[in-house]
């Protein structure tokens, strides 16, 4: 197992459009790091520029020790697990599985032994002598997997391995993939746009927007420290509200923040201007109209079960309210807000984040 | 890449481009030379073996002959000579022939030094080496080039036997303004490395820095001094030649009295010669019945002219542009290759070579039996095979019997569409049965197609599977008929399976929505089915066409072109066949396989476009 | 109705062959009779020992075999190269050589008889195997077919191959090839029949017996018994018994390159 590292890594490709901009990441050793982005934010080109399927347009990848930028994927010694199971469809299982062993030629005892253990490890050795066509969905992407793992590669790339399964069996086989990573040890570079996805299995995650790294770090952190906006919108189902608004007051106290028809105070006492204001939907509570810090049109109601969604717009601003169990509000009617004052995210206007 | 190593590796490409030109040129010019030599070397023992007499009446068949003890005389001891009794040995007399071996050594105005061997002994310079003993009975397989010298068997009187060889050493002649045989070529040379090496240095453009004209007239340069050295080749010739022709006719020896020009024809028997005028002793160009001739007047006797005609050599040089031009311009090739792979990342230029490992055999295979031969084609089809075909009848007969022949498509595809929609509804239930009748209609795609012409020319023959007594295939106005028959009857179960292709592809859906519109049966035919088939229907109408137009093997087997003198199935590439290998008027039936070519065209154009269309929706 | 329909047609496509075979068996003088006979009076295999002898069968058999045989490995090989060359790699001027090879198809083969025979001429090869076959190795509807098989392959089995340590060749070989094994089915098929029956270039480029194709041998035949009908179509039968073999055990790929071709025979 070895680290992999990023550095100023740039891609433009043949039609002028450039998916990444100078990305610097580290992946240390034996570590299970999530790419997490919107489609059309980069993280797949950033797996393929890793795995060599892409070459870069500027910047170095390396993996352990060495310099593979401009190395083709056969010397890097990386496996990957794409979104389709991408089996050989004229092999069986096994053939499957022994494939890549069989290009590095290691020995045909060695290779029925490294086969079954990994299919022991997926329970797939009853389905070993089937064609991939044979085979159930979650089969065959477990097959897929046993492929990867069979080499010992120096790391595993994860490409949405989940996204097209369907729900039942993507939780089954999250939990299969993290007892693969503790068991392994490996380095996995897993990349994702469903952040619940994200949340539960990366030791940290990456998020991507628009070709440019926006923050690293622990589930905890980009869920509550988010670097940017951008950040903070795509974390979180539903993402935080952001809201544009503007600051106003004078004084030390009574500085408010006007957003649509919301007026929120404010402890920040430094600016004044345009700025964005971001609240997770878990703190922004319904009460009666005129009493909170402002008023709100209910657009609709989502209810759930364990909790209720409610859309709302104040004032051409739309936000969303998470409210516990099933929730007594009407679409149309007109409803009081209130916020937790001490749960407040401030950006300025270009998303950054404010003291 | 660094620059400099970039501007060495361009002038290395330009300088090995241009080796490779000089290399061309020096071997297109040794080549003509060697050909001469060969050529004068046979025409001069034609000479030595009409104007030698036979040797007098031996008085003992015991004696050894003359011939022996003279050779033996000067030269060193001889190596084992052909047996002195045969035959063959006594058919020249000895003495004259060496008489005349040594004329032609003082023969004014001869280009080159000659000697004659009798047996293996030399006779004009009597210390030069001798033959070896295995060199006759290679040498009665034909000419051959040693040594610097061509060597040829002479022959005895009556041209049977081997007995002896000429040789012929060219002497080095001047040729080009320049010495040295690369007047031309080597200061283009010099100026395409120079105009390479700009570029390469000062880092201009393959364009600006005019390289590309550079090699384009290092092409040329060099095909100038091989164009000069094939023309040379052939004036040698003819001057030396004229000389001997001079010779022989005072020397031919009793009891002609006068010489006839048949006797000097046949001295020269890849020449020709003819009744003359008299004119200048330099040979010139001239072009008779359409062909370019290289000519030379000689005087044989008072007032008596002949006229040596040949080949110009340089008629065939052209062939030479076929190594001349690719070498030149493998220069701006190499250096364009060179610009890429600076400017291209190293996986891309892996990739390209790769791909073009992919596909270097198919397209190596292509220039040489497709885009060759098609140029070729073109190139052999002169603007007078056109103009003479399309004077011939037989030509136009060809043209309406091929496009009346190739009426049978529409009819074969409607019967074929017919049946398939008639079909169509209970095949989707079929069973074996489905399996049984497919291999039926698919029978004349696989059996012999010669089988085929022959079962049915046997059927119409005998008048048997209802056909009647009269054999439509002896009657001009049934013949053509007959065949028509037969290709609805090869064809129309492919196709009819083809069509119920196209039927199952149709969506179910369409048809279902018509249905709901309250569309009727045959307005869904007219509005749904008929144009969603129309693509295939096009696909086999046009493919139909195109080879009913080069029909060839069912004529060919069962009526020849006949019935005659009429023609009446004589089809178009029937006509190629017959003119192509008849008569051997390859250019005739190239030009006229062009004029197919370009109707051909008419119905291939469209079909690549449906094929490109279809292409894109895969 | 239909079924009726079916099977006549059906008959009417067979019966001739029936009456190929039913004349082979005949005697000599038996088909000239007026009203001509449709099963022979008193069947005899004679024809078929005669026919085999004079046709020098298993020669002809084997020249055939082995036109047939070469071209397809050559078509298959090149088609498949090239094809996969065309679908599946980048290099500049790609779309360009693309086009111009598409171009190719519209250069009719009568066109290049003649030129073809000059050069085989040249490179002596007249009336030897390389002549016969050389000309023949490399199809552009072969080409094309195998091109528009490898777009069709999914990129994520190509990326997958790749990471496992597939270089360019193994991934041609191992991977694409037997991923496009009904295209290649189509193409060798394809290949093998038009060679089987090819019958004017074998004509023009051959002069021995020796290395004459049954279908030459067999015209040649006709034209040296041309009154004896049925010692004729024992011939005819022989010649025909192989490729029908061969239609019988790949139905599928022929109707393939019947649809493919649309629905041609070379007549």
């Amino acid at each position: 197992m070895a680290s992999v590292t990023i550095r100023r890594l740039s891609k433009v490709f043949d039609g002028g459009v450039q998916a990444l901009h100078e990305l610097d990441l580290e992946v240390r050793d034996g570590e299970l790091l999530v790419l997490l982005g919107p489609s059309g934010s980069g993280k797949t080109t950033v797996l393929r520029c890793v795995a060599g399927l892409e070459e870069p347009t500027t910047g170095d990848v390396v993996i352990g020790e060495r310099v593979v930028t401009h190395a083709p994927p056969a010397e890097r010694d990386v496996a990957m697990v794409f979104q389709t199971p991408a089996l050989y469809p004229h092999l069986t299982v096994r053939d499957n599985i022994a494939f890549p062993l069989e290009l590095r030629s290691v020995a045909d005892a060695q290779i029925a032994r490294r086969v079954l253990e990994a299919a022991q490890r997926l329970g797939l050795e009853s389905v070993l002598d089937r064609l991939p066509a044979q085979l159930s969905e979650g089969q065959r992407q477990r097959a897929a997997l046993g492929r990867a793992i069979v080499r010992g590669p120096q790391a595993f790339l994860l490409d949405e391995p989940l996204s097209r399964l369907d729900a039942p069996l993507r939780i089954e086989l999250r939990g299969e993939l993290l007892a693969l990573h503790r068991a392994l040890g490996a380095t996995m570079i897993y990349v994702t746009h469903d952040q619940t996805e994200a949340m539960t299995m990366g030791q940290r995650i990456a998020v991507l927007h628009e070709g440019r790294l926006r923050q690293v770090g622990t589930p905890e952190d980009v869920y509550q420290r988010p670097a940017d906006v951008h950040v903070a919108r795509f974390i979180g189902t539903p993402g935080m509200n952001v809201l544009q608004g503007r600051g106003r007051g004078t004084g030390e106290e009574g500085r408010v923040i006007e957003a649509g028809s919301l007026i929120i105070p404010v402890e920040l006492s430094t600016y004044e201007g345009e700025l964005q204001l971001g609240i997770r939907p878990e703190f922004v509570g319904l009460c009666a109209v005129d009493k909170g810090v402002g008023n709100a049109d209910v657009l609709v109601v989502e209810p759930l079960g364990s909790e209720t969604l409610v859309h709302l717009n104040a004032g051409g601003q739309s936000l969303v309210a998470r409210l516990p169990g099933f929730a007594e509000v009407r679409v149309g009617t007109r409803v009081g807000v209130k916020v937790d004052r001490r749960r407040l995210y401030l950006f300025d206007a270009a998303g950054a984040p404010l003291a | 890449m660094s620059s400099r190593l970039w501007a060495a590796g361009a002038t290395a490409a330009a300088t090995v481009a241009a080796v490779l030109v000089l290399v061309v040129v020096t071997t297109a010019q040794r080549r003509y030379e060697r050909a001469f030599a060969l050529r004068m070397a046979a025409t001069t023992a034609a000479y030595v073996a009409a104007v030698t007499p036979p040797p007098p009446p031996p008085p003992s068949p015991r004696r050894v002959p003359r011939g022996r003890r003279r050779a033996a005389v000067p030269a060193p001891p001889p190596p084992p000579a052909p047996a002195p009794q045969s035959p063959a040995a006594r058919s020249y007399d000895l003495p004259s022939l060496l008489t005349q071996a040594h004329a032609l050594r003082t023969l004014p105005g001869w280009s080159s030094d000659v000697e004659v061997y009798f047996g293996t002994a030399p006779l004009v310079d009597a210390t030069a080496p001798p033959l070896s003993p295995d060199d006759l009975p290679h040498l009665a397989a034909g000419g051959r080039w040693r040594d610097g010298a061509a060597l040829v068997p002479l022959n005895d009187r009556a041209g049977q036997e081997v007995v002896g060889a000429v040789a012929v050493r060219p002497r080095p002649v001047p040729h080009g303004p320049l010495p040295g045989g690369l007047g031309f070529a080597f200061p283009a040379a010099i100026v395409a490395v120079g105009a390479a090496a700009t570029i390469a240095f000062r880092q201009h453009s393959l364009r600006r820095g005019g390289y590309v004209g550079a090699a384009l007239l290092l092409a040329l340069a060099g095909y100038l001094d091989v164009w000069a050295a094939a023309r040379q080749s052939t004036d040698r010739w003819l001057v030396d030649t004229r000389r001997l022709l001079t010779e022989a006719a005072t020397r031919l020896p009793p009891p002609r009295a006068r010489v006839a020009i048949t006797d000097l024809a046949a001295m020269v028997r890849d020449g020709e010669i003819v009744v003359g005028e008299p004119a200048e002793s330099a040979p010139r160009r001239v072009r008779i019945d359409g062909e370019q001739r290289a000519v030379v007047a000689v005087l044989i006797g008072p007032g008596r002219w002949i006229e040596l005609r040949s080949v110009p050599a340089e008629a065939e040089a052209p062939k030479w542009l076929i190594l001349l031009l690719p070498g030149a311009l493998l220069g701006p090739l190499a250096i364009m290759a060179l610009r890429w792979a600076e400017r291209t990342p190293v996986r891309s230029r892996r990739e390209t070579v790769m791909a073009w490992g992919f596909l270097a055999p198919a397209a190596l295979h292509l220039l040489m039996f497709t885009v060759g031969p098609a140029i070729y084609a073109i190139y052999l089809a002169s603007l007078a095979n056109f103009r003479a075909l399309v004077r011939d009848p037989l030509t136009w007969n060809s043209f309406v019997t091929s496009a009346a022949y190739a009426l049978y498509v529409p009819i074969s595809i409607a019967l074929a569409l017919a049946v398939a929609l008639a079909v169509h509804r209970y095949r989707e239930r079929g069973g074996w049965g489905r399996r049984l009748v497919s291999v039926a209609f698919l029978l004349p795609y696989v059996s012999s197609v010669v089988a085929i012409a022959l079962l049915w020319q046997a059927t119409y023959h005998a008048g048997s599977l209802g056909l009647g007594r009269p054999d439509w295939l002896s009657n001009s106005h049934t013949a053509l008929l007959a065949l028509m028959l037969v290709s609805i009857w090869a064809h129309v179960g492919g196709q009819m399976l083809v069509f119920l292709g196209g039927l199952d592809a149709i969506p179910q859906a369409y048809l279902d929505a018509a249905l709901v519109d309250g569309a009727g049966a045959w307005r869904r035919f007219w509005r749904v089915t008929l144009p969603l088939l129309r693509p295939v229907t096009w696909f086999v109408f046009l493919t139909g066409v195109i080879s009913a137009l080069q029909m060839f093997t069912l004529v060919f087997v069962v009526t020849q072109g006949g019935p005659f003198p009429l023609h009446a199935t004589d089809v178009v590439v029937h006509r190629i066949y017959r003119t192509a290998f008849g008569p051997q008027a390859l250019g005739m039936a190239s030009a006229l396989a062009l004029m197919l070519g370009i109707v051909l065209l008419i119905f291939r154009w469209p079909q690549l476009k449906l094929v490109r269309r279809q292409e894109r929706h895969a | 109705m239909r079924r009726v329909l079916l099977g006549a047609l059906g008959v009417v496509m067979v019966a001739p062959f029936l009456y190929m075979m039913s004349v082979s068996f005949m005697g000599e003088g038996e088909l000239l009779r007026w009203p001509p006979a449709l099963l022979p009076a008193s069947p005899t295999t004679g024809n078929y020992a005669a026919a085999f002898q004079a046709l020098s069968y298993t020669r002809v058999l084997l020249n055939t075999a082995i036109l047939a045989g070469c071209v397809m490995v050559g078509q298959v090989l090149t088609s498949a190269a090239a094809g996969y060359a065309f679908a599946r790699m980048r290099f500049p001027g790609r779309d360009r050589i693309w086009t111009s090879l598409l171009a190719m198809l519209a250069i009719p083969a009568i066109v290049l008889l003649i030129p073809r025979y000059l050069i085989i001429d040249a490179l002596g090869w007249v009336d030897t195997y390389p002549g016969l076959i050389s000309t023949e190795l490399v199809s552009v509807w072969g080409i094309f077919l195998m091109r528009q098989t490898f777009v069709m392959l999914p990129r994520d089995v190509e990326d997958a191959a790749r990471l496992d340590g597939a270089g360019e060749w193994t991934l041609f070989w191992r991977v694409a090839l037997p991923l496009a094994r009904p295209a290649v089915g189509a193409v060798a098929v394809l290949a093998f029949m038009d060679q089987w029956r090819n019958f004017l270039w074998p004509l023009v480029v051959t002069r021995t017996p020796r290395m004459e194709v049954a279908e030459v041998a067999l015209a040649h035949f006709h034209t040296a018994y041309a009154a004896n009908w049925p010692y004729q179509m024992a011939a005819a039968v022989l010649v025909t018994l192989p490729a029908l073999v061969v239609c019988l055990l790949a139905q599928r790929y022929v109707m393939q390159g019947v649809r493919f071709t649309g629905a041609r025979v070379r007549l």
